[in-house]
């Protein structure tokens, strides 16, 4: 069984190839608005030095927001075409879902700016209440009387991050993704919902 | 020689659209999904709103295309993709689709630049003839192109401030007509008279066009007559600016055409399906200079498509342009050097 995972949601690129749930190649990199140009460079070396052919893919996951609205189309424009042109299923995890990994009692929290954050409580890859857009005061108030795991940009609450690998949650979300019946019709899910309306 | 057949992508503005060419010019698929019922509702394009129409119907446009023309991926020799100019986030999506499909079934990948379609589209219904002039007229352009040759480009002319398209939706706007304002504003024309006086455009360069000093003219106009409490006929005002705007058009065209006499004139872009200016090209333009073809495609061509990246980048594909994994969308593409 081999998957391509792919993440361009928040400030990282992260492709990882997985076969039989073992990461055989991976790019996992800060990559801030350049993942447009940089994703298929990085995914062509992964793919030589797994010694992978397209064709091998067996399944897809990406994360589907919440993120940059921009960086969360990247991924899943490329999934959405890869998937429907080659008959390969799709399947995603949420970038909070992603970043809490399989951790224990975990807050998620990515900046979404204007002095906000998308804020999700995951407790071993499951998701506790829902995911939100949440004004960094209120999150820092939810911490300050909940103990447990804080990952992401962690600055933003005047946190330590915390080191974590991205790629190696990937592989152990794989059994938590959600697979998707209707490729044509996913779209990310951007959360904050009212903003792009705002005509300028 | 067997065939040539080219997928093409387009995704620069408000529709989603793949089309696939057969040896340049033969549409074997031409599929648009498109927005504009969506942006009436804001008035206008929201950038944010179009790219996310884009993700949403993307790949759903390139299988029907596929089934349209009957083929598989597998059966395209190239894959082309607008790749500027345009919204940034509306052409990220259709850049990322061409090289997924470029990557994913080896083809090569093929940048073209949204101009250069536009006078394609032309080729679809005529063969061209070079040494050929192009007026390309959109929401986004009003530039003169002299190509001496196939697949050269030299913009001759080009706006100092709105695009043509702009300025008439404006105009819309203020005459409290329907989106895109200026196809209204042309349909109001018809039932006014050229009787307003409005300020004469100015550009710098001869063969440049300028439309934001007409646009303030109108609004100030309108600013006038609400406080002398004076009415005007807004059919005239829409016919006076028109005039006033094609006008300014067909100046640095007509210098142009003079200069470099080229074999062939065309129009192109969305406003090339104006009424008004369809005329002006049939009954002046026409008579003045004999001795060029003049060009005006049907409307079908005039608004944005795939088929005209289609056949523009079958061009480019015979010229050997070729783009690499790293191609990224360009908002601000130049024409010159492609
Ligand atoms: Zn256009």
């Amino acid at each position: 069984m081999k998957t391509l995972c792919m993440d361009s949601a928040h400030k990282h690129l992260v492709i990882v190839l997985i076969e039989d749930g073992k990461i055989i190649s991976a790019c996992e990199k800060e990559c801030w608005k350049r993942q447009s140009e940089t994703l298929f460079p990085e995914l062509i070396n992964c793919f030589e030095e797994a010694k992978w052919s397209v064709d091998d893919i067996d399944e897809v996951v990406i994360s589907d927001g919440p993120g940059s609205y921009t960086g969360v189309r990247i991924a899943m424009s490329i999934a959405k075409v890869l998937c429907t042109t080659k008959n390969i299923p799709l399947s995603c995890v949420s970038t909070l879902q992603l970043y809490a990994g399989l951790n224990e009692n975990c807050y998620s929290l990515l900046d979404a700016r204007s002095k906000r954050a998308y804020f999700a409580h995951y407790h071993s890859g499951k998701l506790i209440g829902e995911e939100s857009a949440v004004d960094l005061a209120d999150i820092m108030n939810v911490l300050a009387d909940h103990k447990g795991v804080l990952v992401g940009d962690c600055e933003l609450v005047g946190k330590e991050k915390k080191p974590i690998s991205l790629a190696e949650h990937f592989c152990a979300l794989l059994p938590y993704a959600r697979k998707i019946t209707n490729i044509h019709t996913l779209t990310p899910r951007y959360l904050k919902e009212n903003d792009a309306y705002k005509v300028k | 020689m067997s065939d040539t057949i080219v997928l093409a992508i387009e995704s620069s503005c408000d529709e989603t659209a793949v089309a696939i060419a057969k040896n340049d010019t033969e549409i074997l698929a031409n599929v648009v999904a498109t927005q504009i019922d969506v942006h009436k509702d804001f008035g206008g394009v929201v950038p944010e709103v179009a790219s996310r129409i884009h993700v949403e119907n993307i790949s759903m446009v390139i299988e029907q295309a596929l089934k349209q023309a009957d083929l598989k991926v597998s059966d395209v020799d190239a894959i082309a993709v607008t790749q500027g100019p345009g919204l940034i986030g509306s052409l990220h999506v259709g850049v990322q689709a061409a090289k997924t499909l470029a990557w994913a079934f080896a083809k090569p990948l093929i940048p073209v630049h949204h101009i250069a379609g536009h006078i394609y589209a032309n080729a679809i219904v005529t063969s061209l003839q070079f040494p050929l002039m192009a007026l390309v007229v959109s929401g986004g352009h009003t530039e003169l192109v002299y190509m001496r040759d196939e697949w050269r480009f030299e913009i001759l002319g080009t706006t100092q401030d709105d695009a043509i398209g702009e300025a008439g939706d404006k105009v819309g706007r203020v005459l409290k007509l329907p989106y895109p304002g200026g196809v209204y504003v042309d349909r109001l024309a018809k039932e006014g008279k050229n009787i307003y006086q409005l300020a004469k455009p100015k550009a710098q360069n001869e063969l440049d066009f300028s439309f934001s000093g007409l646009k303030s003219s109108v609004l100030q106009f309108i600013d006038r007559c609400a406080r002398k409490q004076e009415e005007y006929d807004p059919a005239s005002l829409a016919c006076s600016y028109q005039e006033c705007a094609l006008q300014e058009l067909l100046g640095p065209t007509r210098i142009a055409l003079k200069r470099y006499q080229p074999k062939m004139m065309v129009l192109a872009g969305g406003v090339a399906a104006n009424s008004r200016l369809r005329e002006l090209v049939e009954n002046d333009l026409k008579k003045e200079f004999t001795n060029i073809a003049f060009h005006v495609p049907p409307l079908s061509c005039c608004t944005d498509n795939a088929a005209m990246i289609a056949v523009a980048g079958s061009v480019a594909y015979r010229h050997g342009v070729r783009g690499d994994f790293t191609l990224t969308a360009d908002p601000g593409m130049e024409l010159c050097g492609v």
